[in-house]
């Protein structure tokens, strides 16, 4: 059998130039010839200028420094995000990275907290939590190595600038023979016989062939969609928002660590503070608000004078019916579109590059690979989907039309049973692969307001003032430790000094 | 007649229904978890039923956790009972003469350069339990705990336990004390429920028990869920006998699963004898014993499968009442531990359970369903006996986890992973290997691998002198129990 040797990318955006990199650096030493179309004539979206802590893992599998990445994309260190006004207007509070308190040899931390605030009050949970606290504080340093410590348990992930960084990855790829080409894709031709893309022509008349290509051409689906029809699940009944302004500011105040994200009429709001400016938007569904008055929302709340034009995206949430359909692979927003509420654009990037590379073609492609990329990248889409939705229907809000439409939905039963537990006692029904973890259903449910009726029984064999001391010297601790931490503009600075950047942001390979 | 609990001054009353395993060890994991306002009445028959011999002699590694959460150390199993160590289980002529393979425990594999050990290991046409000191360990008849200490081979092994279940039973009685159980002698006479929910049973004394929250532990009866009208997917008729054998010296660190053409049978070696574990057809004559083995102590026939809930209104199953498995693999013992953890874990405080049964019953499903997965997977061979008892096993269906997971291991090698099974992805490779399973493919980025071959031999080399500088099982256990009652006596004094 044929060894598929001959990579296609399409689209020279984020998911991109991660894509080409990663395929560059895994498949080294294979002899696959990896190429890249990219066109100057088509804007990238830009997607997910924050990232999870994930992408900490990817930048290191492909050997980058950290501190070289964070300069050449004006990073800033990322603890969580701050959700303002979604509970209830007034309201905030941080989605860590990281848990809460310590582990406990029986129950989770937060059972032993719901129990001592029910009989002798205590300070919110937030309280417990080194990466809340740093955030709130404006500090940051690294998690040290004793995962059971305070200030050892909990991650971080960055603010970057998401096209600093396909630069970085482009220079990176082109280091590890990526071909770049220029061009525009003017038509596909398909297989006959099996369907399968044979070859891209380009404006300029040139014709790319490859075994297999990846699509990341971004809302258009150029080649999952536009030529193989594989078809859209539409997820807008679920969450509604399809269109966004998106603009940059000039920095004001404090260099935060922590990206914003606030809840509005008609969609929420985004700042996202980077070394050099801060990235805002304003996702919102046109159902409830116009666009004229979508963009006044934004301008009228930016925090500095604006750096570039206000860009219009439009979108319909959702996810192809295929991610992998005959030889084309669609990653990025290709794939489908999920809203940067919980800055997991980028993680479903890495995740669709992670098991392509896990699962490419051994020889010719064959349809159990498919089938299992598909079955893998589907059950992220839907668990992410899940937990976006929770921040819409965990509210008491009902101040407009939209946030009524959110009060009257029929939720997926995965959604639906995991609120009923947690209210119930404070349970959160697990999964093992997905990205969002106990600890960050537990701070968004408790954030905005759903507070459990009892809790864990195990925690009554605690005698109270065991529970009360054990508490008190957890909170003690934390606070120290963050009194101790510096502050992140003053860390950052520090770390970054003396790295040399080249005006291209060449990247070793 | 008298009716009691709840008692007065207790919030929550559990009623536990079993006089077997899983009874005594819901008694003892809830008293100790739970805070002394949860009052425990623990009904157990005199007679410990049959089918307590379908947990199967043998934990796997989380046998630790599961002793010690119902009050039993290491110390206490190895100097108060006839436990012994193991490294898992020995598979011989399964199912042709031809194949032999030790199912060992293992903690997670270190990649080769980013790639799943094993496909390495298959990618040099190497064979995997060459490379799994476990293994080689039990095939040796040596054992050691393994060290802290990563350097160390031995660390790449875990180990779990080979027990005899009325053994431990009493002990675990023996050592459940706790202020807030009573124990009750008695049989059960009837089950008074309206809508579904027990408000007491009555036991043939004429002693009616009523409480919150009602545990059936009776075993294969399902005393209490029977009358629940709780749905029993039943699977195959078998029969179970047993036997033993004396032994002046403690055999080799593992169970030994042997197929034959009238099913197979289990050795377990146990401190002064070995356990015989028979399973065949439902109804055969049992054949003839294993030398050394001079008479069949019990048989009886029983039926695989689980209930559709295992909680129902304000009653739960555990154990072999919610689910029955050929005890071919280390899944009963781990199933009761889980599902033991679960109902702890959602304890209710109140009547109202509906969330806490829907939980718990999702859980049941999806472990019950894993481990079917894992259990079923050892009966996928082309080269069975044309046997009753092995067509049977043929004709039991495949469900469509265990047709993915096979469809990726032949695909590719690829060990594809449900949500927090019982089995883990190297229990799943090490199964796939053993069973003689290949991939057609394996990934792309082992063809440029460098210096895996070196790797790999530096690694058997390693394990093959650790192995015969081990000490043998036998002497092993004898020092270590020396040790401790030493200790016992020192502390005694």
């Amino acid at each position: 059998m044929d060894q598929v040797k001959r990579i296609c990318i399409l689209g020279g955006g984020t998911a991109g130039w991660m894509t080409a990199a990663a395929l560059s650096n895994k498949f080294k030493g294979l002899g696959f010839e990896i190429t890249l179309i990219e066109s100057n004539e088509i804007g990238t979206v830009g997607v997910g200028e924050a990232t999870l802590p994930h992408i900490r893992f990817f930048n290191s599998a492909l050997g980058l420094d950290e501190k070289f990445v964070m300069k050449s994309t004006n990073a800033t260190f990322k603890l969580g995000i701050e959700f303002c006004d979604w509970g209830k207007i007034g309201d905030s509070y941080i989605h860590p990275f990281g848990d809460y308190g310590l582990p406990m040899p029986d129950t989770e931390f937060h059972q032993l907290w719901l129990r001592e605030k029910a009989e002798r009050g205590a300070p919110r949970l937030d309280e417990y939590s080194y990466s809340v606290m740093a955030a709130e504080k404006g500090k940051f340093h690294f998690p040290g190595d004793d995962t059971t410590q305070i200030g050892s348990n909990f991650g971080y992930a960055y603010q970057f600038d998401s096209s600093l960084y396909a630069k970085l990855l482009r220079s990176y790829s082109e280091n590890n023979h990526v071909r770049r080409i220029e061009g525009k894709v003017v038509e596909t031709h398909l297989n006959a016989e099996s369907g399968y893309v044979k070859s891209l022509s380009l404006e300029n008349g040139a014709q790319i062939e490859a075994d297999i290509f990846v699509d990341c051409s971004g809302f258009r689906g150029v080649l999952i969609e536009q030529a193989l029809e594989t078809g859209y699940e539409d997820w807008s009944r679920w969450l509604p928002c399809n269109r966004a302004y998106a603009v940059q500011s000039e920095s004001r105040g404090e260099l935060l660590p922590y990206t914003r994200a606030t809840a509005r009429k008609a969609g929420w709001q985004w700042r996202i503070p980077l070394q050099h400016r801060t990235g805002n938007g304003h996702v919102y569904c046109s159902d409830f608000i116009s666009d004229e008055d979508a963009l006044h929302q934004l301008m009228s709340t930016l925090e500095g004078p604006a750096l570039t034009d206000p860009k219009k995206l439009f979108f319909k949430t959702g996810r192809r019916n295929a991610f992998w359909s005959k030889n084309v692979v669609a990653i990025g927003l290709s794939a489908g579109f999920l809203e940067p509420l919980e800055s997991t654009s980028i993680h479903l990037i890495q995740e669709g590059i992670t098991n392509l590379v896990e699962l490419f073609p051994s020889g010719e492609i064959d349809e159990y690979d498919i089938r299992e990329y598909n079955d893998r990248m589907e059950l992220n889409f839907d668990r992410v989907r899940d937990f976006l939705l929770l921040h819409y229907v965990a509210t008491q809000r009902d101040d407009s039309e939209m946030w009524r439409y959110f009060r009257n939905l029929e939720l997926p039963e995965s959604l639906t049973e995991k609120m009923e537990a947690w209210q119930k006692r404070g349970y959160v029904i697990p999964y093992e692969h997905g990205v969002f973890l106990p600890p960050s259903w537990i701070s968004v449910m408790l954030g905005q307001n759903l507070e459990p009726k009892s809790f864990d029984q195990r925690v009554n064999k605690i005698p109270q003032e065991e529970l009360s001391n054990l508490l008190r010297s957890i909170h003690t601790q934390t606070h120290q430790k963050i009194h101790q931490a510096p502050a992140h503009a003053a860390f950052l600075a520090e770390y970054v000094k003396g790295v040399h950047v080249a005006q291209d942001n060449a990247a070793g390979s | 007649m008298t009716v009691s609990g709840p008692a007065q001054d207790k919030d929550f009353t559990i009623v536990i229904y079993g006089g077997c395993l899983a009874g005594y060890a819901a008694r003892a994991a809830l008293s100790r978890s739970l805070s002394p306002q949860h009052m425990i009445i623990h009904i157990a028959p005199n007679e410990t039923p049959a089918c307590a011999a379908l947990y199967g002699n043998s934990t796997g590694p989380s046998g630790y956790e599961f002793f010690r959460a119902v009050g039993l150390e290491e110390p206490d199993l190895v100097t108060r009972t006839n436990t012994s160590f193991s490294f898992g289980t020995l598979f011989q002529n399964w199912p042709s003469r031809s194949r032999q393979w030790v199912q060992c425990f293992v903690p997670p594999f270190t990649g080769v350069q980013d790639l799943a050990f094993d496909s390495v290991v298959n990618f040099h046409g190497g064979n995997l339990q060459s490379y799994l000191i476990s293994a080689q360990a039990a095939l040796a008849g040596k054992f050691a705990h393994p060290p802290g200490d990563p350097k160390n081979p031995l660390s790449r092994a875990e180990y779990g336990y080979n027990f005899a279940v009325d053994d431990i039973t009493t002990t675990i009685r023996s050592k459940s004390t706790a202020s807030n159980v009573e124990h009750i002698s008695g049989q059960l006479q009837g089950v008074a429920a309206t809508n579904g929910v027990i408000n007491h049973i009555t036991l043939t004394s004429g002693r009616s028990v009523a409480g919150d929250l009602f545990i059936d532990a009776s075993g294969t009866e399902r005393a209490l869920m029977e009358p629940l009208q709780a749905e029993f997917i039943a699977q195959r008729s078998l029969r179970a006998s047993t036997a033993r054998s004396d032994t002046p010296q403690l055999g080799a660190p593992c169970k030994v699963v042997t197929a034959d053409d009238f099913g197979w049978y289990s050795v377990s070696p146990l401190q002064g004898y070995n356990s015989l574990l028979r399973v065949t057809g439902a109804g055969e004559a049992s054949p003839a014993l294993p030398p050394g083995f001079a008479k069949y102590e019990s048989q009886f026939d029983f039926q695989t499968g689980t209930l559709k809930k295992a909680w129902i209104g304000n009653c739960v199953a555990l154990g072999n009442s919610a689910s029955v498995f050929e005890p071919l693999t280390p899944a009963p013992m781990t199933l009761l531990q889980r599902s033991l953890k679960a109902l702890t874990e959602l304890m209710p405080s109140s009547s109202n359970m509906e969330v806490e049964a829907k939980e718990f019953n999702r859980l049941h499903d999806e472990d019950t369903q894993n481990a079917s997965s894992f259990h079923r997977a050892h009966f996928l061979c082309e080269n069975a006996p044309e046997t009753a008892y092995w067509q049977g096993a043929s004709d039991t269906p495949i469900c469509p986890r265990l047709r993915r997971k096979i469809t990726q291991f032949d695909s590719r090698g690829l060990v594809v992973q449900y949500d927090y099974e019982p089995f883990n992805t190297e229990d799943w490779a090490i199964l796939h290997y053993g069973m003689g399973r290949r991939p057609r493919r394996g990934d792309v980025r082992l063809q440029a691998m460098d210096g895996s071959e070196r790797i790999l031999d530096t690694m058997s080399s390693a394990i093959s002198s650790l192995v015969s500088r081990m000490p043998p099982h036998h002497q092993y256990l004898m020092k270590f129990k020396e040790y401790l009652e030493k200790k016992q006596n020192d502390y005694a004094r």
